[in-house]
């Protein structure tokens, strides 16, 4: 229901708009319009319509051009914007109508040809498609990308591969998958992470493909588990194992499954999780699979022993006496050695002959399964790179194609009519002010481009307000923005940075905040980044308290001992006390300080 | 982040830890009067479990060793005073009662009474220890915070001729009975464990000299991870044969080491008996012409002329049964060109070339770790086979020595062709494909000298499994003339 106070807005809006009073209408409209957060059915639409109409009242035709868009009447749009002004939601607008040949064709006339061959393989026009792709490998612009020219292969494979010309498929799959390992090892080696994650995810979707090589799938699986748990991503870490345990099963690699269950159980255990027991359980299971399919194919008994052998062990660790038992009935059946099988059925009945089980553990809850763990990051990154962060047509893609996050959709489409009111924005400080805090009202990540690209304007007001907007967006790469702004030449942009990773404190950004914490001499950083870190909830983040109590002196570790001793983590008295026990002078008070305080809270 | 005592607290922490581990051993159930040489083995058998991330009480750990050796477990005679254990009450006496049955059942499991008869280094018995108690421990120490560990206890310290009574005196025991308590309630699981103990992993460390003294993590994880031990007995089948292979020799004129070989210049002692039988005239215009035959000796090669690098692929590519296969193969391969009198080091790589591992006449200890390296990069092909080529043709530039290269790896290894064509000009290049889940179709395949597809197929039965493997071996041995 809306509001009284929304009610009376929209009424007093209607009522100006009626009475030819555009501006005041629009102003009025704006304000309801930035309530993004309002979700009654059709309520939101409705201020929409409003403001459609102020705007046209006013003559303004990209903003009702935009508007219509975020209304997906696209039929409208073609009218209001021009396709050499705004190719991107021009063409965006006739695709979704079904027109997606045309707008293949004035995406490519505006030189956008990732866009466009991705138009033109909606449309099925794949011969199409690969002669652009065909023209973008040989685009000089691309020549020292090797990161796009990896995806450009890609794509190029994809399409052979759908007009049946498998050689030059597989051709263009080597090429691309030879240089995303290369590029990921570049990025590991120069501690970019999360880059090279992206390369192991695409090299990971590779194998994904129907008939697609194992080999790439593990590569890919196993090292971006690698990452994810070297960067404390425990539910996606987890999320990414069960998967690949699943696959690699599906594809009767029943070893390399069980290996990975194994991982799993014992990654679960040290995270103090509770899937260990059935992780084990389904390495049991997996290696079962492994033996039987060994005696299915008449392989070697030697070769099932084995695989029994490694059920056996985690059916041990599992502490699961009766399913001991029944590993070793099956062990005791092979055709081996006979003292081997005499001493398989001694060891099955006695293990048989145990009371229970114990009783099964949760298996891993589809709330830790993200959907969008497997993001098909080579198309946005193509376009990324396309559209070289040009704020309004990525605000544009935010709004045509980001439906699942209504809020993030509205915040961009006010972020656009923000840019549409102040053509010459970025050129003006107030206005470039009002269109980056816009961008970081979106608080997606796909508006970190044109921040970066805003982040080296020449205008210290306009590098200061891109700080305020990198702010905002929870991502890890949004450390990279804030990290130039707390190097700047001029203060208040190094203020607003400070103040930005201020804010930057989420699970993931925890890594990067330790870093900056460890590698900055400025003692204002320090602080910042140790506030945040005290605002991420978990024990890594408490524990990097403490190893600053230990460490540091004078205010950094009195801002730890005051950040700790209210930190909001159950369960951390035992590891103060194990702190405690080693630190003498300042550090010793320091702790026994947070002991006392958390003592104290201790209901 | 780790937290350490400055260097002084952690001798004083380490002197009276000590102490408090002495103290225990009035627990022990096996022959507790033993020697401070006995006692000095068990302190050293428990730093060593401290490497491996596990403290028990010194008790345990030297009741253990002791059955590792052979000692019989006593009775758990709870009734006859000990000096300096303190009095049993009831359920304490039951407890140890437990205690002593669990070490006599675990003495009668067939793993520790086949180790009983073989003298064990003490880090094997370390780990021996520690995979029978793993479970039981994790469940004991749990997840939690743990106290920061003391270190290595002293080995050599006067304390150990001292009796476990006088220091149970200043340090009570009682305190491990905790974890005596909790052994016996995970009484069937360390059973299961001791049940468990393959000595492949032994046996195969057998059959290279010098593999005593091993990175005991290495081992550890050898003895305990599902892939190692399957490579351990895919190395084992072929093994054996491999050792039959003959040490490459050559002939000499020198009067030692037995006949090899018919020469055309010798001594007289070595001229052929049918060389005298000749009619004087003969005889003579044969000794003219240098045509006599003498027998040659046999002489060992003395220095190796060639040098051959096997290549392992250690990225996560080879998940599975790929890595078993891949490393047993590895293993017997390198043996088995050793034995032929070729200098053989071992590589691992994926994105790098991994730090070279002789395996020749003292090459055993490294075995686990490559029986159990896990890679933890991606992999990257064309560097590692640049600098590969780079290395091989430093090698050639010296001159000294022929060089053959036999890389182990999965159907998706794309390498660069000119790469290939590089490391063809100088050396001997073999490939050996593991189980590829698709056709092999590599373009480099006709610019390689041989290669090798290993198939499902060629599990079909041990014998086959075998006769397969030792195909690949007599096939690289034989590629490198």
């Amino acid at each position: 229901m809306p509001t009284r106070d929304e009610i009376d807005t929209k009424e007093r809006a209607d009522r100006a708009l009626r009475a030819g009073q555009a501006a005041e209408a629009l102003g009025l409209y704006r304000s309801l319009l930035a309530r993004v957060a309002v979700f009654e059915p059709g309520l939101y639409e409705s201020w929409l319509e409003g403001a459609l109409g102020a705007y046209r009242m006013r003559g303004a035709r990209r903003a009702v051009g935009f508007i219509q868009l975020a209304l997906r009447r696209f039929a409208e749009v073609e009218s209001a914007l021009t396709a050499e002004q705004d190719p991107v939601p021009w063409a965006l607008a006739l695709g979704r109508q079904g027109r997606r040949k045309e707008a293949a064709s004035r995406l490519e006339k505006a030189g956008l040809r990732v866009l466009a061959a991705r138009e033109l393989e909606e449309a099925g026009d794949l011969p199409g498609a690969r002669a652009l792709w065909e023209r973008l490998e040989r685009d000089p612009r691309l020549r020292l990308r090797a990161y796009e020219m990896a995806l450009v292969q890609l794509m190029r494979s994809r399409v052979e591969r759908g007009l049946g010309n498998e050689d030059t498929a597989a051709q263009h799959l080597i090429q691309a998958v030879s240089g995303l390992e290369a590029l990921a090892d570049d990025y590991e080696s120069r501690g970019q992470r999360e880059r090279a994650f992206d390369c192991y995810l695409l090299i990971l979707r590779v194998g994904q493909g129907a008939g697609a090589a194992f080999e790439n799938l593990a590569e890919g699986y196993v090292n971006a588990i690698r990452i994810l748990m070297a960067d404390g991503q425990r539910d996606f870490a987890l999320q990414y194992m069960d998967d690949f345990m699943t696959a690699a099963a599906k594809r009767f690699e029943f070893h390399a499954a069980a290996t990975v269950a194994l991982d799993a159980a014992d990654y679960s255990r040290r995270q103090g999780l509770a899937f260990e027991p059935d992780f084990l359980r389904k390495a049991v299971e997996l290696w079962t699979e492994a033996a039987r399919q060994s005696l299915s194919q008449g392989q070697a008994p030697e070769l099932a022993e084995n695989a029994f052998s490694a059920a056996l062990d985690a059916a041990t660790s599992l502490g699961d006496l009766p399913l001991m038992g029944r590993v070793y009935e099956a062990l005791a059946e092979l055709p081996i050695d006979a003292a081997k099988t005499v001493r398989y059925a001694a060891l099955a009945t006695r293990y048989s002959r145990a009371s229970e089980s114990p009783p099964a553990g949760p298996a891993l809850p589809s709330a830790f399964k993200s959907p969008g763990a497997y993001q098909d990051i080579a198309w946005q990154d193509l376009i990324e790179w396309e559209l070289d962060g040009q704020a309004e047509a990525t605000l544009a893609l935010v709004v045509v194609e980001r439906t699942d996050h209504l809020r993030f959709v509205r915040a961009a489409l006010l972020a656009l009519l923000a840019a549409v009111d102040q053509p010459a924005w970025a050129d003006q400080p107030a206005a470039a002010r009002a269109v980056i805090a816009g961008l970081g009202d979106v608080e997606v990540y796909e508006v970190l481009a044109p921040l970066e690209r805003l982040a080296r304007h020449t205008l210290p007001e306009v590098r200061a307000a891109v700080m305020g907007a990198a702010g905002k967006i929870l991502c890890k790469r949004s450390f990279q923005t804030v990290k130039l702004g707390l190097d700047d030449s001029d203060e208040r942009v190094r203020a607003e940075a400070r103040r930005a990773l201020r804010g930057l404190h989420f699970r993931d950004g925890l890594e990067p905040l330790v870093r900056i914490l460890r590698e900055t001499r400025d003692p204002l950083v320090r602080e910042a980044a140790l506030s945040a870190v005290a605002d991420v909830p978990i024990l890594e983040a408490a524990l990097v308290l403490m190893d600053v109590i230990r460490e540091h002196d004078g205010p950094l570790r009195a801002l730890a001992v005051d950040r700790l001793s209210s930190f909001p983590s159950l369960g951390l008295v035992p590891h103060v006390r194990a702190y405690a026990e080693l630190c003498t002078g300042g550090a010793r008070q320091g702790f026994d300080a947070v002991l006392n305080a958390l003592e104290a809270y201790r209901p | 982040m780790a937290i350490e005592p400055g260097p002084r607290d952690s001798d004083a922490r380490a002197a009276a830890e000590l102490g408090r581990q002495l103290g225990t051993l009035v627990y022990a159930v096996t022959a507790p009067a033993a020697g401070p040489g006995v006692v000095g083995q068990a302190i050293a058998c428990r730093n060593a479990l401290g490497r491996l991330g596990m403290d028990p009480p010194l008790f345990v750990v030297y009741d253990l060793q002791r059955l590792l050796s052979g000692a019989e477990p006593g009775s758990g005679e709870t009734t006859k005073p000990v000096p300096g254990r303190p009095a049993f009450d009831r359920r304490s006496a039951e407890l140890f009662s437990r205690y002593a049955a669990l070490l006599r059942s675990l003495a009668q499991t067939q793993a520790l009474q086949t180790m009983a008869r073989r003298p064990l280094p003490v880090e094997f018995e370390a780990v021996m220890v520690a995979r029978m108690i793993t479970d039981a421990y994790a469940r004991w120490a749990g997840t939690g915070p743990r106290p920061a560990p003391v270190g290595a206890l002293p080995t050599a310290a006067g304390a150990l001729g001292q009796g476990p009574a006088q220091w149970a005196v200043n340090f009570d025991p009682s305190w491990a009975l905790g974890f005596m308590s909790h052994l016996v309630s995970q009484r069937e699981l360390v059973l299961a464990r001791a049940e468990q103990i393959e000595l492949g992993p032994l046996r195969l460390l057998g059959m290279f000299p010098g593999a005593a003294p091993t990175e005991l993590l290495d081992l550890y994880n050898l003895m305990g991870s599902a892939v190692g031990g399957r490579a351990v007995e895919f190395s084992l089948q072929l093994l054996p044969s491999v050792l039959e292979t003959k040490r490459s020799t050559a002939a000499q004129r020198f009067t030692i080491d037995g006949y090899a070989s018919v020469e055309r210049r010798g001594s007289l002692d070595a001229l052929l008996p049918s060389e005298l039988a000749h009619d004087s005239d003969i005889f003579e215009h044969k000794v003219l012409s240098d045509e006599l035959l003498y027998y040659g000796h046999e002489r060992r090669l003395e220095s190796v002329l060639r040098e051959h690098w096997v290549l392992l692929d250690a990225s996560a590519s080879m998940r599975g049964l790929r890595e078993i296969c891949a490393r047993g193969l590895a293993v017997a391969l390198a043996k088995k060109l050793s034995l032929q009198g070729e200098a053989v080091s071992l590589r691992f790589f994926d994105s790098r070339l991994h730090r070279r591992i002789p395996v020749g006449a003292a090459g055993g200890h490294e075995l686990p770790h490559i029986l159990s390296f896990r890679s933890e990069r991606g992999r990257h092909y064309a560097r590692v086979f640049d600098d590969l080529l780079d290395e091989a043709r430093r090698l050639k530039r010296r001159g000294a020595r022929e060089l053959a290269i036999t890389f182990i790896t999965h159907g998706e290894c794309h390498v660069p062709q000119p790469l290939i064509e590089g490391l063809a000009a100088v050396c001997r290049l073999y490939g050996v494909f593991v189980l590829p889940s698709h056709p092999l179709s590599l373009p480099y395949l006709p610019l390689l000298h041989r290669h090798q597809v290993v198939t499902a197929a060629d599990f079909a039965a041990p014998e086959a499994r075998k006769k397969r493997g030792l195909h690949i071996l007599e096939d690289v041995a034989r590629a490198n003339p």
